[in-house]
């Protein structure tokens, strides 16, 4: 009798994983074997210290560090703002700037005139060449400070003595026209 | 475990991207990972490190997953294969672990009677076998899956799982005659 092939199947009969026409063929083997009986038993032993090695009990302190450093590498990789919460929060915040837009005053680029610097009064006896000589030191201050045309000024000045001094101001709004009027006081101008 | 509806919910919500909900189903089989792990690798280090990777993984692919099918296995099938690959990178520079423990416990085999000195030389002799051997042994012996699940998770065929049970359980028999017992 070659008892190694029977070795394979008591591996597989100690713990019933030999089909059952197999197991009785074996089972009458090991009646008249004795060498065969004792691999049985080592099998058996040897099986049964496996299950105490699966047995063994896992550290859960060991298991939550684990559990909380995937969580953290998994927060690592994920954005930080999830399109769920873009959607949530977009729509509110597009609403509320629109109002905020439509209720706050225009802040185009108008700027408030400075008349000691840009727009000293310079007498014009004739409007049409008055406009040529005024573009000259606009077209220099938005090169120099790169602003936007905020004012254009226009004067009449009116001979001495005579009605009040009336700057006209012409902003880039067409709608919004600054008039400005100086009382002329006593003598000492 | 719980019931399939209420593992279902999980699942969903964890897909959704909600951490506590996956946190839930880690808890639920992180020692099914670990254990196994553990047994196919032989360190507690690399185990730790192997289940890190195995939850990544399986959040990665949550979306992937057919809930028709177990998620017991299919957890149990990332674990082997993350193994494998971890296995193969480390073994290039690995000892053997049987010498190392006998080298440990000297000469004489009634030394090695303590309880912990026979854990590690069973896990010594699991980690000798062959890969596909050893996965064989772990998923149906120390996690005692039925030999038609194992097949599923190997890929293999139950003939082949058979023989490859077969022969591992001889070959940690022979080996813990040797080391236990003192037997040639």
């Amino acid at each position: 009798m070659n008892c190694s092939r029977f070795e394979q199947m008591i591996a597989l009969h100690v713990e019933g994983d030999l089909p059952e026409a197999d197991a009785a063929r074996l089972e009458a083997h090991l009646e008249t074997c004795a060498e065969c009986r004792e691999v049985a038993a080592d099998l058996r032993a040897s099986q049964e210290a496996l299950k105490m090695l699966g047995a063994e009990a896992v550290d859960e302190a060991d298991l939550a560090v684990i559990r909380r450093q995937v969580l953290n590498r998994i927060g690592d990789r994920q954005p930080r703002l999830s399109l769920a919460t873009l959607f949530r929060w977009a729509a509110p915040a597009a609403a509320a700037a629109a109002l905020a837009l439509w209720l706050l005053p225009d802040r185009s680029p108008v700027e408030l005139p400075r008349p000691e610097i840009a727009h000293a009064p310079v007498p014009v006896l004739n409007p049409p060449p008055a406009r040529r000589e005024t573009a000259k030191p606009r077209a220099l201050a938005r090169q120099r400070t790169r602003r936007p045309r905020a004012v254009q000024a226009a004067r009449r000045v009116e001979p001495a003595g005579a009605d009040p001094l009336v700057v006209k101001l012409l902003t880039p709004d067409p709608d919004v026209v600054i008039y400005w009027i100086i009382e002329k006081q006593g003598d000492s101008e | 475990m719980p019931g399939r509806a209420e593992f279902s919910l999980l699942l969903e919500r964890a897909r959704a991207g909600d951490l506590a909900a996956f946190e839930q189903i880690m808890i639920r089989h992180q020692r099914q990972v670990y254990a196994v792990a553990l047994r196919l690798l032989n360190d507690p280090e690399d185990a730790r490190d192997a289940v890190q990777e195995v939850f990544l993984r399986l959040y990665r692919h949550l979306g992937g997953f057919d809930e028709s099918r177990d998620f017991s296995a299919w957890l149990y099938r990332i674990t082997v294969n993350m193994c494998r690959d971890m296995g193969r990178a480390r073994r290039k520079h690995a000892a053997d672990p049987l010498d190392q423990e006998s080298a440990a416990a000297g000469p004489d085999p009634q030394a090695l009677a303590s309880a912990a000195q026979r854990s590690r030389i069973l896990a010594a002799a699991i980690a000798r076998l062959p890969a596909k051997e050893r996965a064989a042994l772990v998923l149906r012996d120390l996690e005692g899956l039925p030999t038609a699940e194992v097949a599923g998770i190997l890929g293999s065929s139950e003939g082949t799982v058979r023989a490859q049970i077969s022969s591992a359980r001889l070959k940690i028999r022979k080996l813990t005659e040797r080391f236990l017992r003192g037997r040639p």
